[in-house]
C-alpha cells in the first residue's frame, strides 16, 4: 500500500512542477508584455508632450510672434494661426508638427467666463483614427496655454491632445512621409512592411484611407494601391511622381 | 517508507515555494522598477506641461485694466495688497479672485495653491502743498522753505522717496527776512530732484485759488494738476492745504461768531477742494496755522490777531477753520495738524510722511492647502515688480 502509494505522488509531484513551471513562464511573458506597453505608452505620452509643447512654443506652428522681437512669446497662441489651423488643419495634421509613427486631434478650449463650458473651442488633425483592434495604444493630455486676441486681451485657454498608435496610422505615416520626402526632393521611393488585423481599403475620390469606418486624408493620391481585404502582414512599396501622387505596390 | 513519502512531499513544498519566490523576485525586482520609472517619466512630463501652464496663466490678461496676470501680481506686491485700486477709470481689481477663477478653471478648486511673497516695498510719496499766502502766514512759508529740503534727503536715505511741490496761492507774501520785508516768491525757493515750489497761477486749471485764503479751489486745482513729476502710479497720494483762514478768508465772520451761514462762499470753495480730493482719492491733512499769533512789520508795527478786527480771525481759526479742516481730513482718510506756532510746519509735514504706513500684507495666498500625502508638482516662476525695481517669486503646487 505504503509502496503505492509513492508510485501515485511521484506523477502528481511532477505534474505540480510542470504546471509551475508553465506558470513561470506566463508570468514571465506576461511580465515582458506588460512592459512592452508600458514603454509603448511612455513613448505616445513624451510625443504628446512633445507635441502640444511644439504646437505652443513654435512661431511655426501657434505660438505667437512678436513682431518687434522676432521672439515668440512661450505659451501664448495666436488667435489667428488658431483659425488658420482649425481651417487648413481639419482633417490633417500641422506639417510643423506631423509624427508619422501615429496620429492625433488637437482640441484649444477658451475660457468662457470663469469656466470651459461653452467657450470658443478650435480643433485640428486627423479627422479620424484607428479604431478596436487597428488601434494599438492611445493616450490623451492636455496643457493650459494663453489665447492671444490683442495686446490688452489674452485669454485662459487649454490644448488637448489625443494621440494614437493603430494600423491606420502608420501606413498613412508611412504613405504621407514618402509623399513629403519625394516633395522636398529627398527621396523618390521607400517600402516597409506592415502588420494588420483589419482590412485597409482607399477611397480615391476623397483621397482617404479608411481602416473600417475609421479615414484619413493622405497629402499624396495613390496610384495603384490595392486594398488590403484581410489581416496579416503586407510589403508596401512607392515611388514618388511629381507633383503630388504615389506609384504603390502592395 | 512513510518518511520517503514525507520527505518527497517536503521537497515538492519546497521546490513550489522556491518557484513562487522566483516569480515574486521577478514581479518585484524586475517589472517594479520600470513600472516606477514609467510613473517618474510620466510625472515629468505632468510636470513639463503643469509649468508651461503656470506660464501662460501668468500672461494672461485682466479684461478691465488689459495687464497682464503677472503685471497684476507685481502691482499688488508693490501696493502690499491683494487688491488693486487702478482709479474711476477702471476700479478696484481684485488679483486674489483672478488668480482664483483661472487656476479653479484649469486644474479644479481643492488641486492647487500658490503663494506670492511680498517684498519689503515703500511705495512714493507723492505730496502737494498748497499755502496761504497771507501775511500771518509768513513765518510758516519761511519755515518750509529752510526745511523742508533737508527733511526730504532723510527720508530718501531712510528709503522713503518722497516728492512734494508746493504751491503758493496768489497774492504777495510779506515776510520779513534780515529785518527787511520781502514779497516772497518761487525764486526764494531752492528747488531739489524732491522738492519744488509753483504759483497755483500756473497751474492748468480752471478754478484755481480766487484770493490769497482760498485753499479750497486752490486744493482743487492742485490736486488736478498733480506734482510737477505728475502723479505716478500706486504711489501714496497726499494733499496738505496749510491756512489760518476760511478759504477765501475768514472776514465773512463779520460779527465775530464766524458761522458757515455768513461763510456760504468759502463753504463752496471747501467743498470744491474737498470733492476733489475724495474723487481722486487724495488723502488731505490739513494743517491749521495758528491764528492767534503777533504779525509786525518794520514800517507798518505789529497787529496781534487775537484782538485784530475783534478776534475774527484768532475765534474763526480755532472754531469754524478748525471744523471744516476736521472734516476734511475725517473724509478723505487724513489728520489735521494744529499748529501753535510756525516755526513747527516742516515738522508738521515731516510727522505725515513718516505716518504713512500703508497697511500691507506680507503676501498674496489663494488656493488650498498643499495635502500631505498627495503626489504635488511645483513650480516658481520670478515675477517683477516693475514699479519697485524688484522680483518676487510666484510658488505654485497643483496636484491631482
Amino acid at each position: 500500500m505504503k509502496g503505492q502509494l509513492s508510485y501515485v505522488m511521484k506523477p502528481l509531484t511532477l505534474v505540480s512542477i510542470i504546471i509551475l513551471l508553465v506558470l513561470l513562464l506566463y508570468s514571465l511573458n506576461s511580465y515582458r508584455g506588460r512592459e512592452r506597453m508600458a514603454e509603448k505608452t511612455l513613448d505616445l505620452t513624451s510625443f504628446a508632450t512633445n507635441i502640444l509643447l511644439i504646437l505652443a512654443n513654435s512661431e511655426d506652428c501657434l505660438a505667437y510672434k512678436i513682431p518687434a522681437t522676432q521672439g515668440a512669446y512661450a505659451n501664448i497662441v495666436d488667435l489667428k494661426k488658431l483659425d488658420e489651423f482649425s481651417e487648413k488643419y481639419e482633417e490633417i495634421e500641422p506639417d510643423c508638427a506631423r509624427n508619422y509613427d501615429f496620429g492625433w486631434r488637437v482640441t484649444v478650449e477658451e475660457v468662457n467666463g470663469e469656466s470651459f463650458n461653452g467657450g470658443k473651442t478650435w480643433s485640428f488633425g486627423a479627422s479620424d483614427v484607428s479604431k478596436g483592434k487597428a488601434m494599438k495604444n492611445k493616450v490623451e493630455f492636455w496643457i493650459p496655454v494663453a489665447i492671444r486676441h490683442s495686446v490688452n486681451e489674452v485669454n485662459v485657454g487649454r490644448m488637448s491632445i489625443t494621440l494614437v498608435d493603430g494600423e491606420l496610422e502608420k501606413i498613412a505615416g508611412f504613405l504621407d512621409w514618402s509623399c513629403k520626402m519625394g516633395m522636398l526632393g529627398k527621396m523618390s521611393s521607400s517600402s516597409t512592411d506592415v502588420q494588420i488585423s483589419s482590412p485597409i481599403t482607399y477611397d480615391r475620390s476623397n483621397n482617404y484611407l479608411c481602416s473600417g469606418n475609421a479615414c484619413r486624408k493622405l497629402l499624396c493620391t495613390l496610384i495603384g494601391f490595392e486594398d488590403m481585404k484581410s489581416g496579416g502582414t503586407y510589403s508596401i512599396s512607392v515611388d514618388f511622381r511629381s507633383p503630388d501622387k504615389l506609384l504603390v505596390s502592395t | 517508507m512513510r518518511k520517503g513519502i514525507v520527505f518527497e512531499m517536503l521537497g515538492f513544498v519546497i521546490l513550489a515555494i522556491a518557484i513562487i519566490g522566483v516569480i515574486i523576485f521577478l514581479r518585484t525586482y524586475l517589472v517594479g522598477p520600470y513600472g516606477r520609472s514609467f510613473i517618474t517619466v510620466s510625472e515629468r512630463h505632468e510636470l513639463e506641461g503643469f509649468k508651461a501652464g503656470a506660464n501662460s496663466v501668468l500672461k494672461t490678461t485682466e479684461p478691465r485694466s488689459g495687464k497682464t496676470i503677472e503685471e497684476l501680481i507685481g502691482i499688488a506686491a508693490y501696493v502690499g495688497n491683494t487688491t488693486v485700486d487702478f482709479g474711476p477709470g477702471v476700479g478696484v481689481i481684485d488679483v486674489k479672485k483672478e488668480l482664483e477663477w483661472r487656476f479653479n478653471a484649469l486644474y479644479g478648486k481643492g488641486h492647487w495653491y500658490l503663494k506670492v511673497p511680498f517684498p519689503e516695498v515703500i511705495p512714493d510719496i507723492q505730496v502737494v502743498i498748497v499755502t496761504d499766502v497771507s501775511g500771518s502766514m509768513c513765518d510758516d512759508i519761511l519755515d518750509i522753505r529752510e526745511n523742508i529740503p533737508k527733511i526730504l534727503e532723510e527720508l530718501k536715505l531712510a528709503g522713503r522717496n518722497t516728492y512734494i511741490t508746493l504751491y503758493l496761492l496768489p497774492g504777495f507774501a510779506y515776510c520779513v527776512i534780515d529785518g527787511e520785508t520781502t514779497v516772497l516768491t518761487c525764486n526764494d525757493f531752492v528747488e531739489t530732484e524732491n522738492f519744488h515750489c509753483r504759483t497755483i497761477e500756473s497751474a492748468r486749471c480752471d478754478l484755481g485759488g480766487q484770493t490769497e485764503e482760498d485753499w479750497g479751489n486752490g486744493l482743487k486745482c492742485a490736486i488736478e494738476e498733480g506734482p510737477v513729476e505728475g502723479w505716478k502710479d500706486f504711489s501714496v497720494k497726499i494733499g496738505i492745504p496749510s491756512s489760518d483762514e476760511l478759504p477765501g478768508g475768514s472776514e465773512c465772520g463779520g460779527s465775530g461768531d464766524c458761522s458757515l451761514g455768513e461763510c456760504t462762499s468759502q463753504r463752496r470753495y471747501f467743498e470744491n477742494g474737498l470733492n476733489s480730493a475724495l474723487e481722486n482719492k487724495i488723502k488731505i491733512f490739513p494743517l491749521r496755522a495758528y491764528p492767534c499769533g503777533v504779525i509786525c512789520y518794520p514800517q507798518s508795527g505789529c497787529t496781534d490777531l487775537r484782538t485784530h478786527m475783534g478776534g475774527l480771525y484768532c475765534n474763526c481759526g480755532n472754531g469754524l477753520l478748525k471744523d471744516w479742516m476736521e472734516e476734511m481730513a475725517e473724509k478723505t482718510g487724513g489728520k489735521m495738524f494744529e499748529l501753535k506756532e510756525g516755526s513747527k510746519a516742516a515738522d508738521a509735514i515731516k510727522d505725515v510722511i513718516i505716518e504713512q504706513h500703508p497697511d500691507r500684507i506680507p503676501n498674496l495666498e489663494a488656493g488650498t492647502t498643499i495635502p500631505v500625502i498627495k503626489n504635488v508638482r511645483a513650480v516658481t516662476n520670478p515675477i517683477p515688480v516693475s514699479l519697485a525695481g524688484k522680483y518676487t517669486k510666484i510658488y505654485l503646487y497643483q496636484w491631482s
